[in-house]
Parts: structure tokens; sequence; C-alpha cells
């Protein structure tokens, strides 16, 4: 019953910026509501972020997938390698991606800047679910579909695609999520969303009732994401592909088109990691030593480091009762409070932090600009992510082994911790490195809501690039790439070990 | 995994307790002063800095923008964490004080700058200033071709020519001053135009990168993001060149970063000390000897000797209370700019 | 005397009724088989009895003490219950010893020596002590899991179709060397399984459950011999079941004249296992006859299609004998025992 009442309490935390949204609406009156949602700015802002979502994700779509592939059904020489290369750019948070195209090629900007960079920082997103389902397809189907006469072109469109459509979807939202959140990188590629507006109405006006419905329409947008997202999969949820060990497929032999195939890994390699790499090696040669306020920057990865650990364990505690009743007492309530945690990660982080800096200034003061408020906001925010882990590997120890426990004398609590937790140890690790991630790189959150004379290496890196001292941000975006190489190698791994490789 | 799952919770515990400690003893430094900072990082920094040196006070700053911080402070009311207030424009200063939050500041800080660069009743006061330029791309435009005024950068023909960072409290600071000078109907249209004509940047800096890069002819910036890229690698205004309005224009317009001690502070001798210093000759002397190429505005007091003298801009008179940023930021949301 | 009742024991899920009214008591030192198709709310009774569910309603009370009265009910851990699940429940990050061992006390006197005894008891070599459980093949596994439940002296041991995941020739030696061992060490047992043979040769006494009912339960060859319906009875094995007049220990049917147990009188059905069954070559004079119509050769046994010489259904009976007269010979059918009545 305590399970329930925490993850009851949890849900009802995750609901308060969408509640805070509607309360702010509710204050302002219909009036002032519909006066500044219905305006030519909002619907410029829709266009531009309707564009975005409209040409990125089926560009990553059509390159995940021929990487896929690629690298997991052909014999292209070095399949491993390019396979490392395609997920290494998650290795860099996209706005330090954009802060190496804008030094590379300054004049970048608008649209076609803002869907080039997403599309390299965010591919791997598909990139990696498709080549784990591709490489667990079951090849009879495509010999049966080639054995009924389809050319190679129409056995994949036909056979293979539609068996890619679960990941494929879920790729593609959380990539259009990505989208609406992302702050830094359109700010440099010089391209307005609601997000990038939302929060120069917080710098003219702080919580003013403009950015405060700017952020509703934006929490539309995303329902808008989870419920196409939701029709494209279809019912199909559940269904998995047969177990056994299915055959090992047949890779195909591409012939001459091993050429442009390698062509087309090498320049999206380049594109996508070799950019950053060079354009971070560059400045940080143009600095030299001079650029390594070892103070400065002890302080900034510091802090980074405490608020990723705290936040991630905070995550981790506030997320387990969900995970445990996901997989221990599924049902109706359970459904619903589940969705609860879900809905909340697909916010914007500026949106979670609007609502918290308001509630806290004008119900909670005592919480007002403490470190309390800013994890709470990473809970929030990386609640899903924290969930999948959890509840994928207490999913993995058999309720059984719970009750032999207890049939053996241990009380329950006694048996969850002695057996569960311990067997669901590593999963756990995993999605704390996860979440880890996740803060290390966070922006719009940190900037809002941090303690006075926080710095993290993200808001310093920030704050020099908003100067255009790109020269001294470099070792800070040096450092937020090296946090994140260890967890973008789990998420490589954990993806090859899901299908047993 | 040798370690036990017990050692491993332990641990993590143990973590995040320290995490969180260690944070908030830095964040609830009771010694010391916390200064809400929406000037550039650096200057700040340094000021800081040397007030510490000096006086042994420790300065936490919290950065941010201008309005942001205005009506942060006007919500936290008296549960402010702040003892100071710095910004980069005006706007922002008078809208805390016409909510009362400033407390009124010593004779002896007043009496180091001149009447014109503090508001009349003394809550707050200028610590350095910065003057509206239209930098142009030296290889487009000629001295004949340039804008006589700022408002004629409304004429059809520049539509798509020049640029500005509208969302930055600087630019509007420089429409309020639009605003005082030539009334609302003017400043209206005036933005309805400049939502037609102009590209929007994020920042003067980036504004000042697209002029030299050739993106718009001119942008309205501040004088001193020129001067600054030129000390370090001239990079980002290799083609740029600055164009002063002078002529009491509303482009002429010199804004004034200003400086204010909360009401609700529970330092205010330490925050009293620590504006008195930086108008006074240390904090001044940054202005000048520094990288910040902002304008020095104390009594005495040179600026940088690469700017144009303050007293040759030929400004127009503004008195900085009277500027309204409420107003400013419902229009440019009217316009459609915000 | 009993030692454990279950008493009038209802639960619902949501809207599905796993179990209705269920009453069944176990007496001392035997043991229990409850059998039933899946879904029938087995699993359920066993999750009851060993405090992994709470009930609805009713009562459990285990050697005198009430463990479960509607929703009050003793947690597991506080009730002396030993259970061995399908497929061992071991964990996986624990060597085969500290497996047996973690039931007992940290610090109990001689407890390495005790987990060798339970390991011999459970015919488990010793040195396989130090392995992990994945190191083990199915029965080992099986055998780790019997020794961990001995270890804590339970007064009752649950075994969850503990021999379904097994080879076939192993699950009967396993079978047969626990029912062995819980005869020595007088422990009850209640064991849950789907596999009627598996459930008649283990246990003292058998309960049949079906859609959360409990339809009968008693010693092994009363179920066997006299189910209380067609479906009990086919459940168990092969059946073969006549409509009959029935009168005075006596049924007429399409066998004739038939001994039955029961003084029922008028229209009913009969049962008779194929066993009872004993085909002859004819000799022209007795009064049941039939055809050999077809014969199916199974090894052990073979099955034969009998026609009575009306219409009608051919009469399938199973038969031991390997000298079979060819298929057309005219049998002789004779009976052995009597058969039983649907009343």
């Amino acid at each position: 019953m305590w399970v329930f009442a925490a993850a009851a309490a949890v849900s009802a935390l995750s609901l308060l910026p969408v509640g805070f949204v509607i309360w702010i609406a509710v204050q302002t009156g219909w009036e002032t509501v519909s006066a500044l949602i219905f305006r030519p700015r909002v619907g410029e802002l829709l266009i531009n972020t309707l564009l975005l979502l409209a040409l990125t994700i089926p560009i990553s779509i059509a390159l995940s997938v021929t990487l896929a592939w690629l690298t997991e059904r052909t014999d292209l020489p070095g399949a491993r390698f390019w396979s490392w290369l395609a997920v290494a750019p998650l290795a860099v948070p996209a706005f330090v991606h954009s802060y190496a195209w804008v030094s590379l090629v300054p004049g970048l900007q608008g649209l076609f800047g803002g869907v080039l960079v997403s599309v390299l920082a965010y591919f791997p997103f598909l990139y990696l679910p498709v080549s784990a389902q591709i490489r667990r397809l079951d090849p009879a189907i495509e010999d049966a579909a080639a054995s009924l006469g389809n050319g190679p072109l129409r056995v994949f469109f036909f056979a293979v695609l539609p068996q890619l459509r679960l990941a494929i979807c879920g790729g593609s939202l959380l990539i259009g999520l990505h989208l609406l959140a992302e702050y830094g990188l359109y700010v440099m590629i010089r391209f307005d969303t609601f997000t990038t507006a939302i929060v120069d109405q917080f710098q003219s006006a702080f919580n003013g009732p403009a950015a405060n419905m700017l952020a509703g329409v934006l929490v539309i947008c995303c329902f808008g994401l989870l419920g196409l997202e939701a029709l494209a999969r279809g019912n199909e949820r559940y269904a998995r592909v047969g177990s056994g060990a299915a055959r090992i497929p047949v890779k195909r032999t591409l012939g001459w088109m091993a050429v442009p195939g390698m062509l087309l890994c090498a320049l999206t390699a380049a594109l996508a990691i070799g950019v950053p790499f060079t354009t971070l090696g560059r400045w940080l040669i143009l600095g030299g030593a001079g650029v390594w306020r070892l103070d400065l920057i002890g302080n900034a990865l510091g802090q980074t480091i405490l608020f990723a650990l705290a936040g991630a364990a905070l995550t981790t505690a506030v997320t387990l009762p969900m995970a445990w009743l996901s997989v221990r007492a599924p049902g109706s309530i359970q459904r619903v409070l589940e969705s609860c945690h879900y809905y909340v990660g697909s916010l914007p982080g500026v949106v979670v932090a609007l609502a918290l800096v308001t509630i806290t200034v004008r119900v909670a003061l005592p919480l007002y600009q403490t470190v309390a408020t800013l994890l709470l906001a990473y809970a929030l925010l990386f609640l899903p992510r924290s969930l999948v882990g959890l509840r994928a590997s207490i999913a993995q120890v058999p309720v059984e082994l719970e009750q032999a426990a207890m049939a053996l004398g241990r009380t329950p609590i006694n048996a969850v911790a002695q057996i569960t937790m311990r067997l669901a140890a590593p999963g756990f690790a995993a999605s704390m490195a996860l979440v880890a991630l996740g803060i290390t790189n966070e922006l719009t959150a940190t900037l809002m809501l941090s303690p006075n004379g926080t710095r993290t290496l993200a808001t310093q890196f920030w704050s020099l690039t908003s100067e255009i001292d790109y020269v001294a941000a470099a070792p800070y975006a040096l450092l937020m790439v090296l946090l994140s190489l260890p967890m973008t190698l789990l998420l490589y791994t954990q993806s090859k070990r899901m299908t047993g490789q | 995994m040798k370690m036990s799952f017990s050692q491993f919770a332990g641990t993590l515990i143990v973590a995040a307790g320290v995490a969180s400690a260690t944070m908030m003893a830095s964040a609830r430094a009771e010694d010391g002063i916390t200064v809400y900072n929406a000037q550039h990082e650096s200057l700040t920094q340094a000021w800081a800095d040397g007030f510490t040196k000096e006086t042994g006070v420790k300065v936490t700053i919290r950065n941010g923008k201008d309005m942001e911080f205005a009506n942060q402070i006007v919500q936290e009311g008296a549960a402010s964490p702040a003892d100071v207030f710095l910004t980069e424009n005006s706007p922002a200063m008078a809208l805390v004080d016409n909510s009362k939050l400033f407390a009124p500041l010593n004779a002896d800080i007043l009496a180091q700058v001149p009447d014109n660069y503090r508001p009349a009743n003394g809550n707050w006061i200028g610590v350095a200033a910065r003057s509206t330029v239209f930098a142009y791309d030296k290889n487009k435009l000629t001295e004949d071709k340039l804008p006589k005024s700022m408002v004629d950068l409304a004429d059809e023909s520049w539509k798509g020519r020049w640029g500005a960072a509208p969302a930055g409290a600087d630019f509007q600071a420089i429409v309020s001053a639009l605003l005082e000078l030539k009334g609302e109907k003017v400043t209206e249209d005036w933005l309805k135009a400049m939502k037609e004509n102009a590209k929007p940047y994020k920042g003067n800096s980036i504004a000042m990168k697209g002029v030299n890069a050739g993106e718009v002819d001119g942008a309205i910036i501040y004088h001193y993001y020129y001067y600054g890229d030129q000390a370090k690698t001239g990079e980002n205004s290799k083609n740029v060149s600055l164009h002063f309005f002078k002529n009491e224009d509303p482009g002429a317009f010199v804004s004034i970063s200003g400086g204010g001690v909360l009401a609700s502070s529970k330092n205010k001798d330490q925050a009293q000390a620590f504006l008195k210093w930086v108008t006074g000759k240390g904090g001044q002397a940054v202005l000048r000897d520094g990288n910040s190429f902002e304008y020095a505005v104390g009594k005495d007091e040179a600026s940088n000797a690469a700017l144009v003298p303050l007293a040759d801009l030929n400004a127009p008179k503004v008195e900085p209370s009277k500027l309204n940023s409420k107003k400013v930021t419902d229009l440019m949301t009217a316009a459609g700019l915000l | 005397m009993t030692f454990l009742s279950v008493n009038t024991v209802t639960k619902r899920y949501g809207r599905v009724t796993a179990l209705e009214n269920v009453s069944i008591d176990v007496v001392a030192g035997s043991r229990t088989a409850i059998v039933g198709p899946s879904g029938s709310g087995k699993t359920t009774l066993l999750r009851l009895i060993a405090g992994f569910e709470v009930p609805d309603s009713g009562q459990i009370v285990l050697d005198g003490e009430l463990l479960a009265e509607g929703r009050a009910a003793t947690p597991p851990y506080k009730r002396s219950i030993g259970i061995v699940a399908q497929d061992g429940a071991l964990f996986p990050h624990l060597t085969v010893a500290d497996n047996i061992g973690f039931g007992l006390d940290r610090k109990a006197p001689h407890r390495d020596r005790r987990i060798l005894a339970l390991m011999d008891m459970v015919e488990l070599a010793r040195e396989m002590g130090d392995r992990r459980p994945h190191q083990l093949s199915g029965g080992q596994q099986q055998r780790v899991a019997l020794a961990r439940a001995l270890a804590r002296q339970p007064k009752l041991m649950l075994l969850d179709e503990p021999f379904s995941a097994l080879d076939t020739g192993l699950r009967e030696a396993i079978r047969m060397s626990v029912a062995e061992l819980l005869r020595a060490e007088k422990i009850m047992a209640i064991l849950v399984t789907h596999d009627q043979a598996e459930a008649l040769s283990f246990a003292d006494q058998v309960a049949i459950l079906r859609e959360g009912k409990l339809l009968q339960s008693g010693p092994p060859r009363d179920l066997y011999m006299k189910p209380s319906d067609p479906g009990i009875a086919s459940f168990f094995g092969d059946a073969i079941i006549l409509s009959a007049e029935i009168d005075d220990g006596w049924a007429e049917c399409e066998l004739g004249r038939v001994e039955v147990s029961s003084s029922y009188r008028g229209k009913g059905r009969i049962m008779l296992r194929p066993e009872q069954v004993v085909l002859s070559l004819s000799n022209g004079a007795q009064p049941c006859q039939g055809t050999i119509m077809r014969i199916d050769f199974n090894g052990p046994s073979s099955l034969i299609a009998l026609s009575l010489g009306k219409d009608g259904a051919p009469l399938m009976v199973k038969s031991a004998r390997l000298d079979l007269p060819p298929v057309g010979s005219h049998v002789q059918i004779s009976l052995i025992g009597q058969a039983h009545v649907f009343a």
C-alpha cells in the first residue's frame, strides 16, 4: 500500500507543471489568454516548430534505417566500426553540436541549419532502436517475400520496413520531444521555436503570462506528438518477435555498392563527429593552456558531478515505487499513474522550470532557489528515462524469487532489498548513469532554478558562448563530451546485449 | 560486481547526501552578499574580485537578464535572496524602483556619480554606460548611405537589410528611449516596420557577427561589442565599422547600467559598500583598464582610451527613471517580435 | 487428525473469481495433490496457503494456528511453510550452499554442517556447494530448492509443479525420491500439478479443481474409479461412458448386462475404464460380442476399435495383449469389476 501511495504522490507531483499552466490560464482570464495565444507570433513559432519536426524526423528515419541496414544486414567492410560511429554523436550535447557548426560555418542559420544540426545531433536516437530491431528480424520473412517474386527493394519496403515500425515510432517520438525541448541548439543556430521564445519572454518579463501561455501551447504540441506516435504505432505495442534462436541473418553482398555505402557512413560520421571534434580541437589549440582556468573549470566540473549524482539518486528513488508497481502489480490504476510518469518527461525543461519557479516563489518560498527544487526538476524531467531502465531490470527478477525469500523467513522489505534490488542493481546503475548524463547536459532548468552561485559545465559553456568567447568555452564542451562518452558506450552495449550479442 | 547491494545503496545515499550538503552550504553562504547580475559576467566578476580583495567580503553572483531579474525581484518581494541588483540598462532598475523595493543609497555613493547618470530620487545609481550604435558592413555601406536617424530604419528601403536582438534588454532599453522621446504611436509603427524589415538575432554579439558575415548591412547594437571583439581576435568584426547617430537622435541613446541595494537586504552595509566601490576609483578603473569597453560614469573617471569620448556622443536627454519596460515588452509582443 | 484446514475460502481478482467457497482438509502426515487444468485456481489456492495472497473470505488453519481469516492474515515469513516452485526459484547471485543456507540464521551453530546434511538428504553431491544455480541441471536445481525449503524444517511443504520442467524419465525418479524423503521426514506436503498421473501416484489425497470450484477430493483410487462426473472421469484417463438402464445393482447397456456399484434405479450413464474390458476369442455362446474394426499398435498396449453390431460409435478398448486376433475377428467382451454410475 505504501508503494501505491508513494507512486501516487510522485504522479501528483508530475502533474504539477500542466496543472500550473492551466491554473495560470484560468487566473489570467480568457481574453488575455486568447490575445496571447492567437497572435501571428505564435503562428510563426508553430509553423517553425512544425517544419522542424516535419523535416528532421523523416530525414533522420531515412538516414538511420539506411545506416542500420548497412551496418547490420550487409557485408559492409568495417560494419562494427561504422555502427559505433553512428552512436557516438550522442556523446556530444546538442548545443555543442551547434557550437561546432556555427564556428565552422558562421552563416549557418534558420530552418536549414536547424534541421541539419538536429539530424546530426539526434539521429542516433533512431539508429539505436532500429539497428537493434533489424538485427532481430527473422530472415525467413525476407526469404519468403523474395520467394514470392519481390525484388530486393520491394522486399525491404514491404517486408522489412513494416517490422521496424515500433522502433521507428519510438525513436521518432524521442527525437520529436527533443526538438520541442531543445534551447541551446536553436539559439546558436538562430532558429526560433517555442522553447526559445519562452526563454526570450522569461528574460524580458520573468514569468509573465505571455511566457506561460507559450508554454501551454508547447505542452499541447508535446501531447500532439505523443498522440501521433500512439496512432502510428497502432496496437502492435505488445507484439513481440518470436523467441527462440532465430537464424543468423544472411548478410547481403553489396559488391560495388559497398563504395557508396561506406561513403554515406563516412560522410555521416564526418558531419556528426568530425565537425564537433575538429572545431573543438581547433578552439582548444587556439586557446592553448591559457583557457584552462583550472579553478573555475574544476568548480564547474565538481558541481556538475554532484548535481548529476544527487539528481540521479533522487530520480531513481522516486521512480522506484512506480517501477516496482508496474512490474509486480499491473492494473488500471497503475497504468494511469505510469502514464503520469511518462508524460512529465515529455515536457521541455523550460516548462517544468517555469512552473517550479512560479510555484516556489509564490507559495513555497523556503524552497525557492534551492538545490531541492532543482533536483526535483531534474527528477521530473528524467522520470521516464529512469522508469524504463528500472522497470526492465526489476522485470528481470521473477517474483518467485521474492516469494521464495519470504517463505524462507524474510520480511517483504527484506526480501525486496536482498533479492530484487540486489539482482536489479546493475540495471539500476545503468539507468542512473543515463539520468546523470541527462543532468550533465541540462541547460534551461539549471539556468532558471539553480541556487545562487551555481556554475555547471553546461551553464558556464552557455554563458561563455553567449559572449562568443568560443575559445574559453571549449574546455567545458570537451569535459561534457568526456563525461558523456562512458554513458554512450553503455547505451551501445546495452542495445547489443538486448539482442543477445 | 563485488560490491553488495546494501553497500552500493549506502554509497549512493552518502554521495547524494554529501552532494546536497555541499551545495546547500555553498548556496546558503550567509557571509557576504548576493548579487543579481544582469551585467556581463566577466565585468561583474572583476568588480566582485576587486571588492573582495579590498574588503574581504564574499560576493555570490547569480547571472541572468535585466528584465528577468527585475520581474523576479518584484515577485520575490521581501523574501528576495539578493542584496544588490546590477543591470545593463535602466528600465529594469526603474521597474524595481517603482515597486519601492530599493533602499535609498548613501549620500557618499551618490556623490561619486554626476546627476545625469542617476535618477533624481537617488534610489539607484549608474555604474557604467553604453551607447547605441549602428554597426555596419564597411564593404557594403559608405558613410553617405548610412541612416541619418534610427527612425529611418522603418523605411521600406531598409527591408531585410538590418538586424537587432529584440529579445535582449539592451535593445528593449533603446526602444524605451524611443518611446520616451517620440511617443507611443511612433514607437508602435517603428516596431511594426521592424518586424517586416529587420532580421532578429539572439544577442548583440551574434547580430554583429551577422553583419560581419554579410548577412545584413547593419545592426542596432551597443558600442562595446565591437571594441571587445577588436581587442580579442577581431575575427567577428573585421568587416564592421560603427556609426554613431549623435544629434540627440533616439539612436544616440546612452543607456545607463544601474546598481541598487534591495530594501529587503539583510546585509545593507556591505551592499552599500559594494556599490560605493563599484562607482568609486577601483570599480571605474576596471572599466577603464579592463576589456569590457563600457563607459565609466564616475566623476572625473576616464573611460577606456580606445573609445569615442562619452561627451562627444551628443546623446538625447532621457530621465532614466521614466523608462517604461512593461509598455515596451507589451508593444513588442503585440508587434510579434517577442 | 486434521492438520491443515481450508475452510470456505473465496478469492476474487476484480471481477474474476479465482476460488469460490473451497474447503479442503488435510490429515497430518499425508500428501495431498491438487489437480486441475490451467486457470482452475490451483496455484491461487497454493499461494493462499503460502500467504502470498490473502483470501477475500474463509479461513485457513494450520496445526491449530489461524493463518488467515478473511483479509486478516499472517504474512508468509511468519508461517512455517516451505515452498518449491516450478523452476526452483533459486537465487542466481548465490552459490548452491548459500541458497540452501538462505533460510538458516547466519549465526546458527553448525550452519555449514547442516547445509552439507541437507545436500546429502536430497542426494546432491557435496562438491556442488560452490557452484552457481545456472551451472546445475534442472533436476539438481529442484533438489537445491527442496533442500533450501527443508532447511527451515517446515510443518508443511508446498510443491508448485516442481517436476513439470524436468524430462519425462527424470521426472518420475525425482518425484519418487521426493515423496520418499517427505515421508521419511514426516513433512506434510501439498503438490499442485496439471498432470493427473503425477497427482495419483504422489498423493494420499487428490483434490480436483475446475473454474475455481473444488469438484471432488478423496483417495486417488476413488477419484479414478468413482469420479463424480464424466468430466472428471476423462480428466484422469480414458473412460468408456455408456447410456444404461439401471436397476438393482445391474445396468442394461450396449455391452449387455453389467454389474454396477450403485443401487440407483432408472436411466443413467455408467463408466468403465478401458482396462476393465477384456477381449477373448468368441466361441459363439457368450452374450456380448463385437467385431474388431481397427487396431492401433502403440507398443506396450494397443487401441482397439470394436463394432458392437449396432449403429453408433465404435467402442474403444485398450489391451496389453500381443496376440490380438486380426481385424475382422469376432471377439468376446467380458468385464472386470463393477461399472461406476453417474448419479
